[in-house]
């Protein structure tokens, strides 16, 4: 480990636990520990078992592998502890002691595999109409639960040929009206599940950037890191983090912002990179300060008076579903102050902390009625409802909410791009 | 721009949220976390008084023209308390009592404390009632002694006893064991049927039973009900050590409330300071988790922040409190030394206890000759000078009537 991943004394995620006045709070909010005794709360594997762990100890208490990374205990906290970050640098020191002991435990290859799903959609993409087709065999799915846990049930987004990249650069640009001279930039940061699963959602935010007279630049990127720095592979993250970090610091560097669709990724970027995978560089740093949600990009557009509101009469109620993730960023609800601009459009938060899924806990078979547990009152909720679309920011919530509810769950940019009549782009 | 921003979720913010709400305005939520809804026993006291309530409230206020009763007048508390049904009764939670007089209630101690409302699964407990009480609580769970409550009970001159009864679920190794935790198991009703097993035979000579705050959470009601017709007694409960389940109820009920009404409410969102012209808010600054000074923005702004317990007070190795978010000037009795007195909780009251903003009738934020400091800002709850809510038995009846007064 190089000395660039010492976390700062003062920035120390983990100091935190000195602020913890073991109230519980995070406790009673743990949509994991509500539904399960595999997992004991936030604060018994946080703060608490923090005081017991040692560099060169063992960790005190293997149930935290059953935190799923929400983070509602670190919203819930009134003191300001960092319960959930906590959390996931403990498991990235159990997977160290995990890899040690055995190798070969295919919990640990599911979560490498579950780590690296950028190469996986890269891979099933080349061979889009056949890995959706094999994926769709219900054999493959039960081979893969038996083997690898990676539960049957759970969602899996279909591959695509043509990825968003290439169109962007392929017919994007043959296409689009010529961009006016001046135009301010926006680099996007599309991520894994843009470019290989769900390219409608680019489009989407593409169009919804161009229609606002922004010129959109697509930097050179990987995987922001979240998959494997939530399954414990705080190294793995760190290549990519690092790599993303040296494409996207000079966009940042000269004042253009780097937007995201996803909530999960832009976590990374805005705050885990640093606080979390401990590089406290000036690129990071700097990468962290130009990077916004799309929707928190484009309100901040609306309050300057620069955001257009040409939006098309939209009779639709819509439920909102906040992902957890989302709420991490600490910028409020901008895609509902977005959405209230539409006339006609009602869009309802659900008021719900969790979907269940995050990220790739939902994928495990040993996890996934946990995460079911966890997102049914949502998925009830959406189903009483009587809407046949809902609305998610975030790529694996979308899904599994889909998978779950049975409703179409598009992101907002989707929505609005249609409201521009700009539907070409979007749905 | 929102009509009213409420920075706190505690008890006062979120009564103040709903009020403003039912008002017509459109309203936000800021807050840097949950609040004392999680650590509040779920009583409501409004007064400690042996004789009328109303009337003790009316005295009070007549003697302390500053104390938040006299500044939110006459029918606060009541019309405070009135928003909060309209919030939980459509989750099947109700408050039941009576502001002519008030409920005497055990705590887990086997104390009796005073409160003009309490949640109706309290009520049975009323110690004004004579009937012999058997207290019971789960074995092998450190924070509530059945045995010991009942003996305190008992020394008073009241009919109770004490017993435990097995749940073996609870010592599983990762349980939860804090209240909630409980409460979830009696969610099952296997675990009820099993229980009324249990403590059947023992009941012969009791009139009513009393369990630790643990009977359901979501589905309280039907806990609640459902334990007494298996038990065919009265069965009520006692407020434990926090989390508070009757607390978490409350909360629960806002959040299904709020979300549905358009009223965001935002955790982990910390005003940090405000931006002021004159004597004017423009705006709150929430940082992002990037750093950016967000700014939120409304006509106007509740301040429901707490006091010195709840973060809307801080204090310095100086000597200097302030209040946290708009830095209004914090009146605090006594200097630096007084705060270290000792008796924090003694009957005397304790000078730091009354450490909190001055506000006018209106809940304005006034310095110490009543000027007002801030015009589109109100402040509630804790947060306010004036009262000694443990000493005059006044936290929730201070909280309710000043978050309404505050609202409108």
């Amino acid at each position: 480990m190089s000395e660039t991943y010492t976390p700062i004394l003062l920035e120390d995620i983990r100091r935190t636990a000195d602020l913890c006045v073991k109230c519980n709070i995070c406790t009673t909010a743990c949509p994991v520990a509500a539904v399960t005794d595999l997992f004991p709360g936030p604060k018994f594997v946080g703060p608490q078992a923090q005081r017991f762990r040692d560099p060169e100890m063992p960790s005190p208490d293997d149930s935290l592998d059953y935190c799923s990374g929400c983070g509602v205990c670190t919203q819930v906290c009134p003191h300001d502890v960092k319960v959930m970050e906590i959390n996931i640098a403990a498991k990235a020191e159990l997977r160290e002691r995990q890899l040690e002991e055995n190798k070969l435990d295919p919990h640990l290859w599911r979560n490498w595999l579950l780590g690296h799903n950028e190469a996986l959609g890269e891979l099933g993409g080349w061979f889009a109409p056949i890995s959706n087709l094999v994926m769709g065999i219900p054999l493959t799915r039960t081979l893969m639960e038996v083997t690898l846990g990676i539960d049957r049930h759970a969602p899996f987004p279909k591959f695509h040929f043509t990825k968003f990249r290439s169109w962007f650069f392929g017919a994007h640009q043959k296409e689009k009206a010529p961009t006016p001279p001046g135009a301010p930039k926006v680099a996007y940061f599309y991520g894994c599940a843009t470019n290989n699963y769900e390219p409608e959602v680019g489009r989407a935010i593409v169009a919804v950037l161009e229609h606002n007279g922004f010129e959109v630049v697509l930097p050179e990127q990987n995987c922001c890191g979240l998959p494997m720095q939530s399954n414990g592979d705080f190294d793995g993250a760190r290549r990519y983090a690092n790599a993303n970090l040296r494409t996207l610091a000079p966009y940042a560097a000269e004042g253009i912002p780097i937007v995201l669709g996803g909530t999960s990724c832009a976590m990374e970027l805005k705050a885990d990179y640093q606080h979390l995978l401990g590089i406290h560089t000036e690129e990071a740093r700097l990468v962290a300060e130009n990077t916004y949600d799309i929707s928190e990009f484009l309100w901040m557009q609306h309050e300057a008076g620069r955001l257009r509101t040409d939006f098309a009469r939209t009779e639709a109620y819509l439920p909102y579903h906040t992902s957890c993730h989302q709420k991490l960023h600490r910028i409020g609800r901008p895609a509902l102050e977005l959405l209230s601009l539409v006339p006609g459009l009602r869009a309802e938060e659900m008021g719900f902390d969790c979907c269940g899924i995050t990220g790739t806990y939902g994928y495990k078979h040993e996890k996934y009625d946990i995460a079911y547990a966890v997102g049914e009152p949502l998925f009830e909720r959406l189903k009483a409802s009587g809407a046949e679309m809902a609305l998610c920011d975030n790529e694996t919530c979308r899904w599994n909410i889909a998978n779950q509810s049975g409703l179409r769950v598009v992101h907002t940019m989707q929505i609005l791009a249609r409201a521009y009549g700009l539907s070409e782009h979007g749905l | 721009m929102d009509d009213v921003l409420v920075i706190g979720a505690g008890p006062a913010g979120l009564v103040a949220a709903w009020t403003a709400h039912r008002r017509g305005a459109r309203v936000k939520v800021l807050a840097s976390g949950i609040g004392t809804t999680h650590v509040m026993p779920g009583w409501l006291q409004v007064l400690n008084t042996d004789g009328s309530v109303e009337a003790g409230v009316a005295e009070l206020a007549a003697q302390q023209p500053d104390h938040p009763y006299a500044l939110a007048g006459a029918g606060a508390v009541q019309a405070g308390l009135a928003m909060l049904r309209e919030v939980i009764e459509p989750a099947g939670l109700r408050y039941v009592g009576d502001i002519t007089g008030n409920l005497l209630l055990p705590t887990a101690l086997g104390a009796v404390h005073r409160a003009a409302y309490a949640p109706e699964s309290f009520i049975a407990g009323d110690l004004r009632e004579r009937g012999a009480m058997l207290i019971v609580g789960p074995d092998a769970w450190r924070d509530f002694y059945p045995l010991l409550c009942a003996e305190n009970l008992a020394r008073q001159g009241f009919a109770a006893r004490g017993m435990t009864f097995a749940l073996p679920e609870s010592e599983a190794g990762k349980f939860d064991t804090t209240p909630p935790g409980f409460a979830r198991l009696f969610e099952r009703p296997e675990i009820r049927t099993r229980v009324a097993y249990l403590l059947k035979p023992h009941l012969s000579g009791f009139k009513r039973v009393g369990f630790p705050a643990i009977l359901g959470l979501e589905h309280h009601r039907e806990v609640w009900e459902d334990l007494q017709d298996r038990l065919g007694l009265p069965v009520f409960e006692i407020p434990t050590l926090p989390p508070s389940v009757p607390g978490l109820r409350l909360f629960a009920a806002f959040k299904r409330a709020l979300a549905p009404a358009g009223v965001q409410l935002l955790l982990d969102m910390t005003a940090t300071h405000g931006l002021i012209e004159g004597r004017h808010v423009t705006g709150v600054v929430v940082p992002t988790v990037t750093g950016r000074q967000a700014i939120y923005q409304a006509e106007r702004y509740i301040l429901a922040t707490g006091g010195l317990y709840g973060g809307g007070v801080a204090s310095d190795h100086h000597g200097l409190l302030r209040e946290v978010v708009f830095g209004l000037p914090v009146e605090a009795p006594g200097e630096l030394g007084d705060w270290f007195r000792s008796e924090l909780l003694g009957e005397a009251g304790h000078p730091i206890h009354r450490a909190g903003v001055r506000a006018n009738h209106v809940m304005q934020p006034v310095d110490a000759d009543g000027r007002v400091l801030l015009e589109n800002v109100r402040v509630a709850g804790r947060l306010l000078a004036g009262s000694q809510p443990t000493l005059e038995g006044s936290t929730e009846g201070v909280w309710l009537a000043t978050a309404y007064r505050a609202a409108c």
